[in-house]
């Protein structure tokens, strides 16, 4: 594919999407949009260190998860 | 929370996300219930998320904070279980804590996203993967085709059939709501992730 006629695909796709978005009333939902995340999830200060430290995201048992598996797998 | 650069029908996904995030995370309380009350959906919403939303404020006008309260912890936490159990290893294996879920670690350390301490949920909890998302389609640096991937693997796999044994839960009311805005919005995503591949 030339760069040229890839430069045309990508507009067009970005085109589709836009016209895709409009038709289904995704723009009607911006009110919806103001809601503020729950903070459940954390971003890694570092990837790196993160690769490192594999126990900062590894399995920690809780009493709460260990209910779950206990009773959810009967 | 979305940023200004990003174009408006994304900032429309992140805000959906973001509220599936929200609803499924906790309870709704009394504030949220009245925020949704009061959505304003335009003059003339079309299309089914448009129907989704509406049904969904409806659902927010006649509920309680007290019987949402209710309602959330007979479905999602129970005695011992809830009704639904809604986490992704569980769905796709029948057990809590299997492959899926280590799969799904290995990614979110790729991608630099963790839990929050004092979380006490698996990372493959549907709120969790709402936010993972919300974070992701807002984030400048990564890339289309790895949040597409991430969407494949941990979203997409499971979480329809989540949305929709929700919107047919018998002890649900306020939820089903968002079990039907979930089928909706999830059901789009995939439709303009596949827009987006060819």
């Amino acid at each position: 594919m030339s760069e040229k006629s890839q430069q045309h695909t990508v507009q067009a796709h970005s085109t589709e999407r836009r016209r895709f978005l409009k038709k289904v009333g995704m723009a009607g939902s911006g009110a919806a949009a103001a809601a503020a995340l729950p903070g459940i999830v954390a971003a890694a200060p570092d990837a790196d260190e993160v690769v490192s430290e594999p126990a900062r995201t590894g399995y920690q048992e809780t009493a709460h998860v260990r209910d779950y598996y206990r009773t959810a797998s009967d | 929370m979305q940023e200004p650069w990003l174009p408006e029908e994304d900032q429309a996904r992140v805000g959906m996300y973001t509220l599936l995030a929200r609803l499924l995370a906790a309870p709704a309380d009394q504030a949220q219930l009245e925020e949704l009350a009061n959505l304003d959906l335009g003059d003339n919403p079309a299309g089914e998320i448009a129907v989704a939303l509406s049904m969904l404020k409806l659902a927010a006008q006649q509920a309680r904070a007290s019987e949402v309260d209710d309602e959330f912890h007979t479905l999602f936490i129970g005695i011992g279980r809830g009704e639904l159990v809604p986490f992704g290893s569980w769905y796709q294996t029948g057990y809590l804590m299997e492959r899926p879920l280590s799969e799904l670690r290995q990614d979110l350390v790729r991608f630099g996203f963790e839990r929050e301490p004092g979380n006490p949920d698996p990372e493959d909890h549907a709120a969790f993967l709402c936010e993972t998302m919300a974070l992701m389609v807002n984030s400048r640096e990564m890339p289309d085709l790895a949040r597409q991937q991430f969407f494949k693997a941990h979203v997409a796999s499971w979480m329809p059939d989540f949305f929709r044994d929700l919107e047919g839960c018998e002890s649900a009311c306020f939820y089903k709501a968002v079990g039907r805005l979930g089928t909706v919005f999830l059901a789009l995503e995939k439709s303009y992730q596949d827009t987006s591949e060819r």
